[in-house]
This record gives C-alpha cells, sequence and structure tokens, in this order.
C-alpha cells in the first residue's frame, strides 16, 4: 500500500476530510506527498540495523485517528504517524522513534536505536533468549466494522448523540447524555525474521452521565449504561445497531427504584458478596491479569506499577492455589469484536489461547519473546512448547512495546440459565456490588473495591447501602467464591489498563458472570482509624 | 560496529525552531478561508529515557513527536483538529476539517467561544532551560545505571528504575495576524530519576527519586544511595497494629497531600454551588448567594502554599499573563483558579487564572533527625500509592503506603514495618501539624499523553512541587496490607 496523502484525502469522505501526510525533517518540512512503501521503510531501518550489529531488530509504523463526539461541543479529531524502531545489540535493547515515514528516517531511527543499545555496553552480560517464530506468518488484516467512524459524516454521530440527549429528556425526572469515542489504529510491523504485518484496528467506546432527581424528596441516583458502552473492536454500530435507548430505559427503571430504597449505614463485618458481572470484570484484569504479566512478575515494573503476587514464576507455575476448583480463566485475542483482538502481536506472534488458571491453579502467563525463556523449564517439564502468548503491544509507534493482558474468560458456572436475579435469589442475606471500582495493591496482593451497593436479605435489594467498600487479599477473595452466573449470564468488557515508565494505556476484553463469593470483609470506606 | 559519523550527520534538530513554525503557521492561515478567527498551537517534545530492572538495562529510548492543534472559530461555532503532521496537504485537510465542523456548529446553534489570547498582559517567568539536560546522552545514563547495578550487586540486591532527559517547546498564536509572539512561546527542558532496589525475595524495598529542569541539580548517585539504604533498613518488616500514629511524612508523601489540597483549589465556581465543595461555607438566604471559604482559615498557620512565576525550583517559562498566586497564606484560603466564564461572569473580567500544578510550600526549621527524637511513637513514611477520593466534601482519601516504613519508638527508629492502607484528609492533617522540615522539590513524573491514542504531547507544563517533610498527629492507618 502506497502512502499518498492525496489518496488518503478519500479516506473519510467529504465532510471528515483526514490529514495525512508526514512531516519530514522539523526543519526542512513541506514535502509534497511521500512515495514509499510502509514495508519499503520498516524494512530500511531493520536492514541497516541488523548490517550494523543487531541480533534482532523489529520496526512499527502506526497511523493513530482518534475522534471524541458529543452531542453540543465540536468534536474533537486527532491523528497521528508514529515510526518506531526496536534492536537488540549484545543482550540490550535500543528503541527510537519519531512522526517521520520515510527510509531516511528509517535509517537515522536504526541508528539512533543502536546507539541506545550500544549505551549499556559497560552494564555487564546480559543475556537475551529471543523464543524462536516457527514460520513467522506475514499478512494483512482488517478488523470488520459495519460502519467505519470515519468515513461516515462526523453530524450523523453528532445527531445521533442529540438525539439520546433529547430522549433522556423525555423520562421522568431525568438528565442523561452520552460522548462516543472512536479510535483506529493501522499498524504496520516488520522485523528481522522477514516478518511483515499490517493491521487496522478499532476501539470504539463511550460515556454515560445520566441521573434521575426527585426534588420533592431531595434525592437523586445515577442512571448508569457504563456497562453497555466499553471499549469494542467495532465501528459506529456498536452505538447504532445496539438497544442503547432501551439500555438508558432499563437503567432509568433501576435508577427509580433505587428513589424508592432506603439508604442505609453499612454494617461492618464479613458478609456474602454478590458482584455482577461489570464489577467482576475489573477484579478479573487486575487480580488474574495484571498479576499473570511476567514482566511484572519479574521485577520489571517494580519501580512503576509494582511486582505480583507470582513472585517466584519458575516455581510457582503449575504449583500455586490463587483459587478454588470453580476458578477457571483462560485468555485470548480472536474473539470478533473484542477490543483487543489481533492476529500478530507488537512482536510479530499470533496470540495463542492459554488457560491461565485451572480449578484455581496457575497454569501460564502473558509473555514477550525475550521473557519466555524464563519459564521454558516449566515447559519442558510439562512436555509443552516454548511459546510466548502474544501479548505484546504498545498504544502507538511512538512508544516502547510492553507486556500487557490478552483477552481474559471467567468461566461461567455449568447451570448455562443462572442469572444475576438467581444469585440474588440464593442469598438469604448479604450484600450486592452493582459496580465495583477496584483498587489493588502494587504486588495484587490485597485489594479494595467501592461501588454502588445493595442490602440483600431473603433474595431481594432492600436498601442501598452507603460508603460501602470491600477489602480482600486476592487469594481469599479466589478461594471463597461459591457460585459462578451461568454462560447465559457472561458480559463482555472492554478494559483500560495502564503501565510503565512512561505510563501507556491499554485495552482489552474480560468476559465475566456474575458471581457470589462467601464472607468477605465489608468496611465503612468513610471510617477512619 | 557503529558508525558514528554517519549517525551524527543525520542528528537533525530535536525541537521545531520558530522558523519552521512561522511558516507552518503561515501557511494554515493561508489555507483558512478569510472569515472568522483560528487558534494554533504547535508543540514538539524530544526524550531520552533508560529503563532498567533486576541490575540491567532493559531499554534505552531515544522518542520525539510534534503535535499541531488548529482550532477555526467561525460564527460562534468551532472545529478543532489535532496532528503529528505539518506538510500542506495535511494542513490543508487538517484546515478544511476544522472550517466544516465550525460551520456546521455555528448553523446548529451548538455554540462555543474563541480562547482570549494575552497579548497585552506583563511576561512573567523563569527562563527553565538547561544546556545540560538538553545534551544529555544516554550513554552517560547508561554509566549510571551501570553504578547502581554494581552496588545493587554488591549488596545482594535488585534494582530497576527509569531516568528520563527530555525537551519540548511550544507556539501558541491566538491572535488574528498569525504572528508567533515571544510571550507565546515556551521552552523547557526537564530531568527526572526515579528507582526502586528492592530484596530480591521480596522482603524489603527502598525508593528515592527527584526531577528538576537541570540535570545538574539532581544529586543522581545520592538518589542511588538513598533508595538501597532504604531497601537495606526496610528488609523483614514487622506487622503492627493499624490505627493513629503520629507520623513524619517525607516530602514525597506529604506532596500527596498537598497535591489533593491544591487540586481542590481547581475550580473556584465548584465552591459557590453547594456542600459538595470542601471549601464550601453556607448559603446566605438574604443575599441568595452561597459563600465559599475563601477568607476563611482551613489549615495550620504555618501552612502558605503559592505559586510564583520567577521562583527557580517551580520554574515556569516566561508566559503572558503569570503571576503570584498566593493560595494559602498562613492558613487562610487566600485564592482559587476560575476559568473564562467565571471571570467575565462574576469578576468583571477578561482572563481566567488556571490553577498551576506547580507551587511550593513554605517550610519550617525542624530537621528529620529532630522530628524523630521528639517522637515517642510514630511512623515514617517514604511515599504513598494510589490515593483515590472516597468523600469530597471532606477531601477525605485512601491509598497506600510503599517502599519505605518505618517505626519510631522514644526518639529511635527500631523497625520497618508492613505496609499500611489509609484515610485520610489533607484538611485533618494540616490541622494537627506538629512541625514542618525544609521544603524541598520533589520527584513528579512526566508522561506522554495520548489524549486519543493518537497524538502525543510531553508534560510541557512542569509539574515541580517544593514541599516539607511534616510531621503530624493522629494519621489514620486503617488496615495492613501484605504487599512489600
Amino acid at each position: 500500500m502506497k502512502i499518498s496523502r492525496r489518496e488518503m484525502l478519500q479516506y473519510s469522505g467529504v465532510l471528515a476530510a483526514p490529514y495525512f501526510g508526514t512531516f519530514q525533517n522539523i526543519n526542512g518540512f513541506l514535502l509534497e506527498d511521500v512515495k514509499e512503501e510502509p514495508k519499503d521503510i520498516m524494512k530500511r531501518a531493520v536492514e541497516v540495523a541488523t548490517g550494523r550489529g543487531a541480533s534482532y531488530a523489529d520496526a512499527r509504523l502506526t497511523l493513530n485517528h482518534g475522534m471524541v463526539v458529543r452531542a453540543s461541543n465540536p468534536p474533537s479529531r486527532e491523528a497521528a504517524m508514529c515510526f518506531g524502531v526496536r534492536v537488540l545489540v549484545d543482550g540490550y535493547w535500543g528503541f527510537a522513534s519519531s512522526p517521520v515515514w520515510t527510509a531516511v528516517e528509517a535509517e537515522r531511527l536504526a541508528i539512533s536505536a543502536l546507539e541506545q543499545a550500544a549505551s549499556n555496553a559497560g552494564g555487564g552480560e546480559r543475556i537475551v533468549d529471543m523464543a524462536p517464530l516457527d514460520n513467522p506468518e506475514s499478512g494483512e488484516w482488517d478488523m470488520p466494522v459495519v460502519y467505519d467512524p470515519f468515513l461516515i459524516p462526523t453530524e450523523e454521530i453528532s445527531d445521533y448523540l442529540y438525539g439520546i440527549r433529547e430522549f433522556c429528556s423525555s423520562l421522568k425526572w431525568m438528565k442523561g447524555e452520552m460522548v462516543c469515542t472512536f479510535m483506529t489504529m493501522d499498524k504496520h510491523f516488520h522485523s528481522s525474521t522477514g516478518q511483515y504485518t499490517r493491521q487496522k484496528l478499532y476501539a470504539t467506546g463511550g460515556g454515560f452521565n445520566g441521573s434521575v432527581a426527585n426534588t420533592v424528596i431531595k434525592r437523586h441516583a445515577a442512571v448508569n449504561i457504563g456497562d453497555k458502552i466499553t471499549p469494542a473492536g467495532l465501528g459506529f454500530e456498536y452505538f447504532r445497531n445496539r438497544p442503547i435507548r432501551q439500555y438508558i430505559e432499563e437503567a432509568h427503571e433501576d435508577a427509580l427504584r433505587d428513589l424508592e430504597l432506603p439508604i442505609n449505614p453499612v454494617d461492618i463485618g464479613r458478609w456474602n458478596i454478590l458482584i455482577g458481572s461489570w464489577g467482576m470484570s475489573g477484579l478479573v484484569s487486575e487480580t488474574l491479569g495484571e498479576a499473570t504479566q511476567l514482566d511484572r512478575s519479574l521485577g520489571f515494573e517494580a519501580n512503576s506499577g509494582g511486582t505480583s503476587y507470582i513472585n517466584e514464576p519458575l516455581d510457582m507455575l503449575g504449583t500455586l492455589k490463587i483459587g478454588n476448583e470453580l476458578l477457571k480463566v483462560s485468555s485470548d485475542r480472536s474473539e470478533a469484536g473484542s477490543v483487543g483482538k489481533v492476529l500478530w502481536d507488537d512482536e510479530g506472534v499470533a496470540p495463542r489461547k492459554m488457560s491461565l488458571v485451572e480449578k484455581g491453579i496457575l497454569k501460564n502467563m502473558h509473555t514477550s519473546r525475550e521473557l519466555c525463556s524464563y519459564i521454558q523449564p516449566y515447559y519442558s517439564r510439562n512436555g509443552l512448547k516454548l511459546e510466548p502468548s502474544g501479548s505484546v503491544g504498545a498504544q502507538s509507534a511512538i512508544n516502547v512495546p510492553l507486556i500487557y493482558s490478552s483477552d481474559l474468560t471467567l468461566h461461567p458456572g455449568e447451570e448455562s440459565s443462572k442469572s444475576l436475579n438467581d444469585l440474588r435469589q440464593d442469598m438469604k442475606s448479604g450484600i450486592e456490588f452493582k459496580t465495583a471500582g477496584v483498587q489493588m495493591d502494587f504486588q495484587k496482593i490485597t485489594g479494595y473495591i467501592r461501588g454502588h451497593t445493595y442490602k440483600i436479605e431473603n433474595g431481594k435489594r432492600t436498601a442501598i447501602l452507603a460508603d460501602t467498600g470491600l477489602i480482600f487479599r486476592t487469594q481469599e477473595l479466589w478461594n471463597n467464591l461459591i457460585a459462578l452466573g451461568g454462560n447465559d449470564s457472561v458480559s463482555k468488557y472492554g478494559i483500560t489498563t495502564r503501565k510503565g515508565e512512561p505510563s501507556q494505556t491499554f485495552r482489552h476484553q474480560v468476559s465475566t458472570p456474575p458471581s457470589l463469593f462467601k464472607e468477605l470483609s465489608i468496611i465503612d470506606i468513610t471510617r477512619k482509624a | 560496529m557503529l558508525n558514528k559519523k554517519l549517525a551524527y550527520e543525520y542528528d537533525d534538530s530535536r525541537l521545531v525552531d520558530i522558523d519552521t513554525a512561522r511558516k507552518v503557521v503561515d501557511l494554515i492561515y493561508s489555507l483558512s478561508q478569510p472569515m472568522g478567527g483560528t487558534s494554533i498551537s504547535i508543540r514538539s517534545w524530544h526524550a531520552t529515557g533508560q529503563r532498567w530492572s533486576r541490575n540491567r538495562a532493559s531499554m534505552s529510548s531515544d522518542q520525539r513527536d510534534i503535535r499541531l492543534s488548529i482550532s477555526r472559530f467561525i460564527d460562534g461555532g468551532s472545529g478543532s483538529v489535532t496532528t503529528n503532521q505539518v506538510d500542506r496537504a495535511s494542513l490543508e485537510s487538517a484546515v478544511r476539517y476544522a472550517e466544516e465542523r465550525a460551520i456546521y456548529m455555528s448553523v446548529a446553534a451548538r455554540f462555543s467561544d474563541m480562547p482570549l489570547g494575552s497579548p497585552d498582559l506583563e511576561v512573567r517567568g523563569k527562563n527553565v532551560w538547561s544546556d545540560k539536560t538538553y545534551n544529555r546522552t544516554n550513554k552517560v545514563n547508561g554509566e549510571l545505571v551501570s553504578y547502581i547495578a554494581r552496588k545493587s550487586e554488591a549488596a545482594s540486591m535488585l534494582s530497576a528504575g527509569y531516568i528520563e532527559t527530555g525537551s519540548a517547546n511550544s507556539y501558541s498564536i491566538y491572535n488574528q495576524d498569525g504572528k508567533i509572539s515571544p510571550e507565546s512561546t515556551a521552552m523547557v527542558t526537564r530531568a527526572m530519576c526515579s528507582m526502586t532496589i528492592r530484596e530480591p525475595r521480596g522482603n524489603g524495598s527502598g525508593w528515592a527519586g527527584n526531577a528538576s529542569f537541570d540535570l545538574g541539580e539532581l544529586p543522581l548517585h545520592e538518589i542511588a544511595d538513598k533508595a538501597l539504604d532504604k531497601c537495606i533498613r526496610s528488609i523483614n518488616p514487622v506487622r503492627i497494629e493499624p490505627g493513629r500514629y503520629t507520623t513524619i511524612l517525607e516530602p514525597q508523601a506529604s506532596a500527596t497531600f498537598f497535591n489533593m489540597l491544591t487540586l481542590g483549589f481547581a475550580r473556584r465556581v465548584n465552591t459557590e454551588r453547594g456542600p459538595e465543595s470542601p471549601f464550601y461555607l453556607d448559603y446566605d438566604g438574604q443575599l441568595d448567594i452561597h459563600r465559599s471559604k475563601l477568607g476563611l482559615r482551613i489549615v495550620d498557620p504555618r501552612i502558605t502554599i503559592k505559586h510564583s512565576p520567577e521562583d527557580p525550583l517551580v520554574g515556569t517559562h516566561p508566559t503572558a499573563g503569570m503571576r503570584d498566586i498566593l493560595y494559602v497564606n498562613q492558613g487562610i484560603l487566600n485564592e482559587m483558579a476560575y476559568q473564562e466564564g467565571y471571570a467575565r461572569e462574576e469578576l468583571v473580567s477578561r482572563y481566567p487564572q488556571p490553577v498551576r500544578s506547580s507551587y511550593s510550600v513554605m517550610g519550617g526549621t525542624v530537621t528529620m533527625n529532630e522530628m524523630i527524637e521528639s517522637t515517642e511513637r510514630g511512623l515514617i513514611v517514604t511515599r504513598f500509592s494510589d490515593p483515590s477520593l472516597v468523600q469530597g466534601s471532606s477531601m477525605l482519601y485512601t491509598g497506600l503506603t510503599r517502599d519505605g516504613l518505618w517505626l519510631v519508638e522514644n526518639g529511635k527508629i527500631t523497625n520497618a514495618v508492613r505496609n499500611f492502607r489509609w484515610t485520610e484528609s489533607p484538611l485533618f492533617i494540616l490541622n494537627n501539624l506538629e512541625s514542618l522540615g525544609l521544603a524541598v522539590p520533589i520527584f513528579e513524573p512526566s508522561e506522554i499523553r495520548y489524549a486519543l491514542g493518537s497524538s502525543s504531547t510531553y508534560h510541557l507544563s512542569l509539574n515541580n512541587v517544593v514541599v516539607p517533610t511534616i510531621k503530624v498527629k493522629d494519621f489514620s492507618f486503617t488496615s495492613t496490607i501484605d504487599a512489600i
């Protein structure tokens, strides 16, 4: 594919003309057009790097577009072209990036990356044993979308949102507003293995701010459909083809019911806890997703996000009991519509399906080609082939690739029709977290949840509980799991996480059923010591 | 082997210079339809980073990018685009897009104001540019990493950290003639270093770090020695009961609470709307207005928080409209930030008063040793992790201690202590102040921000913070945590 700004002007149609181009040299800018193939540009970088001593090199080109659309404010639109080159010399990594897509810049970046790697020559021996890739596959893939948000007129989206706002105003005591966020990334990858890939990815999501207010009793309640519009690997059809108004109506009815419930102070102590699917997605991402990132586990993130309770991965794989037999978590990146779906990660690795936790036992971890070798003895012991997980990525080619979590699934209970309501009805007495914001410590050992909570008595919500929090130890939490919703109750959520120095944003999908836990510690979050 | 000469030939200027910026601005104006107003912001940045872990460099990087924002304002409507490409074709499509959006928003009667420029205001600020920072290479940073690795290995510890030197500049144009005036130009450098040294089995952890625009002000070897010392002293922490403790907050820890407080100064209008704001006072029925706590004492009289454009420690690049801001004067809430709408409607002024993320807190004279010696039983905190708001009206937060927590008994440090979750408010602890130490700069990380996952901008506005060690009574530690 040639990179021609003139041709790319067609990308966004008449009203949403794009603005592709390359600033070639910040002091001698204004090149009229770019005639070079991304593949050739990247190939040049890799050739220069390997020709000058790199044992491995890869190059990435990304073309990112972003757009936020609201009903009333003007939409904000962003675009960026980024180029990153990564090299490995004598066990040390070097990386250089810029916004210039040319073969000349490819040479500069390759040499700069080599110099970066060489800057650590005095640092002592560092052995990097990259996991081999069998027949690294080249190819191209576009994430399928029905309505490319950058091809349809922005007016259509803002008018849609205007309609949502009007609809919200038509509901009793309600005001609400939705915002749509769209991102797409054209990602090119080439490495010294000879592999070339191109992928076009989408991330579409939104935000919703709504509430009902009863001015007579001077109470208000949130109308929340945030769980329905988390990031997904779809286009505008994510909004247009889904019953968003119905979701709002249902959330509105929930909020009206909330207004009828008393607000009670929480009784601190141990309670049976029901957590909805959305809350569970955050818990799984934090306690099992991030904790199983091998770089984190080995201390590569010790100075930023922290480490992991899996602090001896080689000894713990296959033996660490994280939870009871109900706990089964797998990772995958192949599901259509997932915000985390790719055919190749940022090292050219095709993601593989893995079982992370089986019957509560740690079985696998998220790895890169470099760090995979740390756990090779585990693979050998178990007769498994050494394969990286395909979990490496970066938010653009300006950034250094890091390991992050694949799409995760907490496997549901055996009774497929078991719903959140069924789980609630099974509770004689307990507390339900409708939403759950999770905050973990820097080793993912202990955590804290707060959210919208209800007192449950004889299977029914009888009161809203104020200032309710749950504190837990990860292994205690998963050992106290007593029931999971069935397959029909599983929902999928796009989760956003941050990692690295400088910090980067990543998105992955987590699929979870509502879940019931026994005897966890409930606190009053406003109570001081 | 590397060809140094060839590499040098490619080593262009890392930031957009003013001549290039002028060409870009002129081109944007020539491409714009002759109607309405235009605002343009050009930012460029460069960062050299050295990350290490397990006593070896794990990634050395050299990154640069540009961020060009164009806004067109036509008949009350506006449209904006941001890109990192500045060739003619890119700019033309960017301008067309912004204009089409502005016209649509105007026709749809969805209005927005063009931000007001400030060319007629006094330019205040201090040079925050350091050639030493700008010229720093990763070769030198690599030597520092080697030093840290040798020290850590000799002590049988594992170190991880990040050192970054960077530079950024910006040109902002709000006027109709498209001229780039000196007061709309900013150039900054930034150096920062942060490291965590851990006992290999996870039985101890120590952190140290600092940041400045001037690399020469960063005692890098001292930072390394301090992190190692803290790690060694933190090994095998004992578990003590949660509760209220007299607590010595080292500057990195006290900054967490001062940041919470200054964040609360961000929107004066919120304090005059209702009791959700911590600085709301009451409703005056006779005048039908809500009163804020401006003019009233909110914290200990020894606390003074200010932003001064010429203070070299909280360096603000020369900027029009900058002025001294005295947020808290001897404990009294003196000033808060407000936006353009508030300025126009309530203060009959054209200009907003944005919140400044750089600030200094007036310190005291009590040394750390004196604070320890005067403590019968208390704790020393290195830093906090993940503070999150629990209750806005009381500014109640919760978070964790991290990378160095010690018990003081009868004037002496007796044990490393297991970490705690805490639940506390800056308004409480700053009204329970025992003593203040010398105010010093602390570590505030930079961040490559991707507002929409696409463009990037380096932190141009420096978040430099100068705060003292503080000793407070009855700090609330609510539960122990297992993480070390």
